[in-house]
């Protein structure tokens, strides 16, 4: 098995064949996180092939600072984060107060009481209601299990601002499954 | 372990069951496609400003011989040499096609005795 590095030396010697090992690697991944954050499959299509063929155009400026993937998945970060602002959706604001009143064992009662099934689908309805850079950062942490450190090169945000994020994120979700309950 | 540990995990069993979107069947081929696509351009365009930097740089070279010798003719020394085709003497004509003729019979030797040679000694 070989590594990106590996497949980026050769492609940038011109064995542009080798990109498509990339392709398989990474593809799938970038895909899923795509959809998620746009919310739409043929939207999605599109932008990962955006997200691949901007991935090859500036192939020479990656440096190797970071992973090829922490690189790719900025790409794709910043590629649909641009669509979904053109497209300008209305998003459910959730205040503070709403946020507090929704306590860690009233979160436990309300998901521990159902069956995985329904609790997934809940939880997809959730983050549809999530503005996409949220849905994105979730997403990031939870599926996609990227440290807060590279959730912090993807979204060119500070560490310490992932992390407030993340926290309010959590909190945003619990309280929509805890209305989907009520 | 506490209730917010516990949440925590919860959502993280949860979202790594959540069915991920599988790729469209074309997807590898079109994105490839692309790919080629853009090599393509990237050469033509490569190309492109290779010729135009030698054509460039033929003309400056040019541009300069002219403008040294529109300098040069400006100084009141110089006199441009003039260009006397030599007179073409026809005797040697005969010697140097004889010359030729040896060179082209050696050279036709040559070939024969390497072809026997392979023939011989096959690699």
């Amino acid at each position: 098995m070989y590594t990106d590095t590996y497949y980026i030396t050769r492609i940038q010697s011109g064995d542009t064949e080798c990109f498509a090992c990339l392709l398989d690697r990474y593809s799938r991944q970038v895909f899923s996180l795509i959809v998620k954050i746009v919310g739409n499959r043929e939207d999605a299509e599109e932008l990962a092939q955006d997200t691949f063929l901007k991935a090859f155009k500036n192939l020479s400026s990656f440096k190797g600072d970071s992973s090829f993937s922490t690189w790719i998945y900025r790409i794709a970060y910043n590629t649909a984060i641009s669509e979904t602002r053109k497209k300008k959706q209305e998003f459910l604001s959730i205040d503070e107060t709403m946020m507090e009143n929704v306590s860690e064992d009233d979160v436990a009662a309300t998901m521990g009481s159902e069956s995985n099934e329904t609790r997934i689908d809940k939880l997809n309805a959730a983050l549809a209601k999530l503005p996409p850079d949220e849905r994105a950062m979730i997403t990031l942490f939870y599926m996609k299990e990227k440290s807060v450190e590279e959730i912090a090169e993807i979204t060119t945000l500070s560490v310490a601002n992932v992390k407030v994020k993340l926290f309010r994120i959590r909190k945003k979700l619990y309280v929509l499954l805890k209305e989907m309950e009520n | 372990m506490s209730t917010e540990q516990n949440n925590d995990e919860l959502l993280q069993r949860l979202f790594s069951e959540m069915k991920e979107e599988k790729l469209p069947e074309t997807f590898r081929a079109d994105v490839m496609k692309q790919v080629l696509m853009e090599t393509a351009k990237i050469k033509k365009r490569n190309e492109f400003l290779g010729l135009l930097s030698v054509i460039l740089a033929s003309l400056a070279i040019i541009a300069l011989a002219v403008l040294s010798f529109i300098y040069m003719g400006m100084t009141k020394d110089f006199a441009v040499p003039k260009v006397v085709m030599p007179k073409f003497d026809l005797s040697v004509i005969y010697f140097y096609s004889f010359i030729g003729l040896i060179a082209l019979l050696l050279l036709f030797m040559d070939y024969q005795f390497r072809r026997i040679f392979r023939k011989k000694h096959p690699l």
